[in-house]
């Protein structure tokens, strides 16, 4: 395809994006980073997992997205006692005409937020994670496919981890970003003070529709990717699994495994995604660098010795981008 | 008759002399009679035996009785007019407290008329092998301070002779290295170029090059915005080459003197990455501007005369 005329239709089919986080700015206050990031799980066909403290906002978040698009929207709360019938439906014995009748779960929806996910059991996680990874529901012996568009939005609490059970990192990978979210600025704290003591409430209108966002897939797929971008995703993730061949001998010891080929997949979709975001036909080194951190920071394990120096995944990933030279 | 009986009795004398007139004695004796437990006990064996008589040396294993044969000392024969005592010496050591019986030792001889061996026993011998008393009341006594080993003056030498040895080895070695370079003195002349310098003079490179003549466009536009970047690294310590075009020019914005450059930087970057990133083929007139505008950013931000430091060519030798 030629990319003049690609970048010309995208510029002109993304105009919704602005229209869409304009939306969402009039009752999220601030927190850009994370409604972009929602975009391009959106269009990357991929899920989030979203870390931070209770009340920055993340369910509201979601449901806004999901009322800005007309979507339908299920909020679950993760909890011990919770059973994968609570999450994907079960099939249910009626006396009337003695037969078993199939009710749905809540996850037959567009958007989830799975709240507190390390809450849960294995089992009921792993039920989630495979609907996530399937798009496709089987309760006794029907199988459902999930409506499109299919976001889970999963939260973790990070300073309370008692009583929990972490993700496992084959199940976190399935996840294509992960999410960090932090304190409002000041001002924008005023701000979110001010609306919400107003007594006047927002009301989000739909904009786009599920059919739009499967259209901007589309589109997201044929974005331009050059083979030097290519190798620059690759130097990225190459540098995390042996980062003595890019000389960065002192993160060897710090990195217990790198990052997965499902890395390398999603740094190249989320890539996609945003330069759609910034409405451009092509990728360029801004838009890997952009998601990056999103992408790698759960899919890298640092060593004992890292976390003895305090040192995080993020500060790896870091270290790797100023290292890896860009094309 | 009479004379018969003191016949009978004189034969039977002469007879019966050889029986009870045994010639071999052996002895057995310690050097005390009372020793302390691990205490090294003295043991001797003489054996007294005419010369004529041959004596098998006794035979003692690893213990004689309950005590421990530590070693076989020594043996020797003294001859004293004919009779030869032959002496043998054993260290032996007991380790547990206790009337000790040292049993007789059988020794074998047998002289050069007969076939058959005989046997002497020595004596057998009781001593006293007893534990250190210990004195419950007694004061509390500090271990004993590790044992001095005196030096070894002989090996001490011989230490100090090898290294001494080795030194003049390495020293003559030296010597002849250093004569040997002295003779053909190697001078390295190393030109150390300024950034712009080095800039300039790839972009000189390139332009000759002639790579968007062929075709190369795309290469072309990689190599011109690497000089570039290279460049700016040296000039403004900025690590260019591993930063986004957006980040790159956010850095410059912060420096005063870059102002003069920002504008056409943003540009020709932001062509560049249009050229190598999003397929696009610019005239060539956009080619030539692209070498004109790097030729620009160069010339524009060549340090004056008080801020440059310019370092001189240096000799090496």
């Amino acid at each position: 395809m030629d990319i003049a005329a690609l970048n010309d239709k995208i510029k002109q089919e993304s105009a919704f994006v602005d229209l869409l986080m304009n939306e969402i700015s009039k009752v999220i206050v601030g927190q850009k980073q994370m409604v972009e990031r929602l975009i391009v799980g959106l269009l990357g066909n991929g899920h989030i997992l979203l870390e931070g403290v209770p009340g920055l906002a993340k369910t509201l978040a979601i449901k806004t997205l999901a009322s800005a698009m007309k979507a339908k929207y299920q909020r679950i709360q993760f909890t011990p006692d919770l059973l994968p019938a609570d999450l994907i439906g079960t099939m249910i014995y009626n006396q009337k005409d003695g037969n078993f009748f199939i009710r749905k779960g809540p996850i037959f929806s567009n958007f989830i937020l799975a709240d507190e996910i390390n809450r849960a059991p294995a089992k009921v996680q792993s039920a989630l994670l495979e609907a996530m990874q399937e798009r496709q529901i089987t309760i006794g012996d029907q199988t459902f496919k999930l409506e499109e568009p299919f976001l889970v939005l999963a939260t973790q609490n990070p300073i309370e981890q008692e009583g929990t059970y972490p993700l496992p990192e084959a199940q976190v990978d399935r996840f294509m970003l992960k999410v960090k979210i932090s304190y409002p600025s000041r001002e924008e704290e005023l701000k979110i003070m001010k609306q919400n003591v107003d007594s006047v409430e927002s009301i989000i209108q739909p904009v786009i529709t599920p059919a739009d966002i499967m259209n901007a897939r589309k589109l997201v797929h044929d974005i331009y990717v050059d083979e030097k971008i290519e190798k620059y995703i690759l130097d990225i993730v190459f540098a995390t699994r042996s980062p003595k061949d890019f000389g960065l001998d002192k993160l060897s010891d710090l990195i217990s495994y790198g990052a997965s080929p499902r890395a390398t997949i999603n740094l190249a979709l989320g890539a996609k995604a945003m330069a759609f975001i910034k409405r451009r036909g092509y990728v360029i080194p801004e838009d890997v660098r952009g998601i990056c951190l999103d992408v790698l920071r759960h899919r890298i394990a640092v060593t004992y010795e890292a976390e003895a120096e305090e040192l995080t995944s993020e500060n790896v990933i870091q270290e790797i981008l100023n290292k890896v030279e860009v094309p | 008759m009479v004379r018969k009986t003191y016949f009978f009795i004189i034969i039977l004398l002469v007879g019966s002399f050889n029986l009870f007139g045994q010639t071999v004695t052996a002895n057995a004796s310690t050097d005390k009679k009372a020793y302390l437990v691990g205490d090294y006990i003295n043991y001797t064996i003489q054996i007294q035996h005419p010369k004529n008589e041959s004596i098998i040396p006794p035979t003692i294993q690893d213990t004689l009785g309950e005590l421990a044969v530590i070693k076989k000392d020594t043996s020797f024969d003294t001859d004293n007019n004919g009779a030869i005592t032959s002496t043998y010496k054993y260290i032996l050591s007991g380790y547990d407290s206790a009337l000790v019986l040292i049993p007789p030792v059988q020794i074998q001889y047998k002289s050069s008329s007969d076939t058959a061996f005989q046997i002497v026993s020595t004596n057998p011998l009781q001593i006293l092998v007893s534990t250190v008393k210990i004195d419950p009341n007694g004061k509390i006594k500090d271990i004993k301070p590790p044992i001095k080993i005196p030096l070894d003056w002989k090996l001490i030498i011989l230490w100090a002779l090898a290294i001494l040895i080795v030194l003049i080895i390495v020293y003559i070695l030296i010597r002849r290295y250093l004569k040997k370079r002295s003779l053909k003195p190697e001078i390295q002349k190393i030109i150390i170029l300024t950034p712009h310098e080095v800039a300039l003079n790839s972009l000189h490179d390139l332009e000759e090059k002639k790579l968007w003549q062929q075709g190369l466009i795309k290469e072309y536009h990689s190599s011109i915005t690497e000089i570039i970047r290279r460049y700016f690294e040296k000039r403004y310590q900025l690590p260019a080459l591993e930063l986004t075009t957006s980040e790159a020019l956010e850095l410059l914005k912060r420096r005063s003197d870059t102002e003069v450059i920002l504008s056409l930087t943003k540009d020709f970057l932001n062509n560049a990455d249009m050229v190598k990133f999003a397929k696009f083929i610019p005239l060539n007139s956009v080619n030539e501007e692209m070498l004109k505008q790097a030729y620009e950013i160069v010339n524009k931000t060549i340090p004056t005369v008080k801020e440059e430091e310019k370092p001189e060519a240096a000799n090496v030798s």
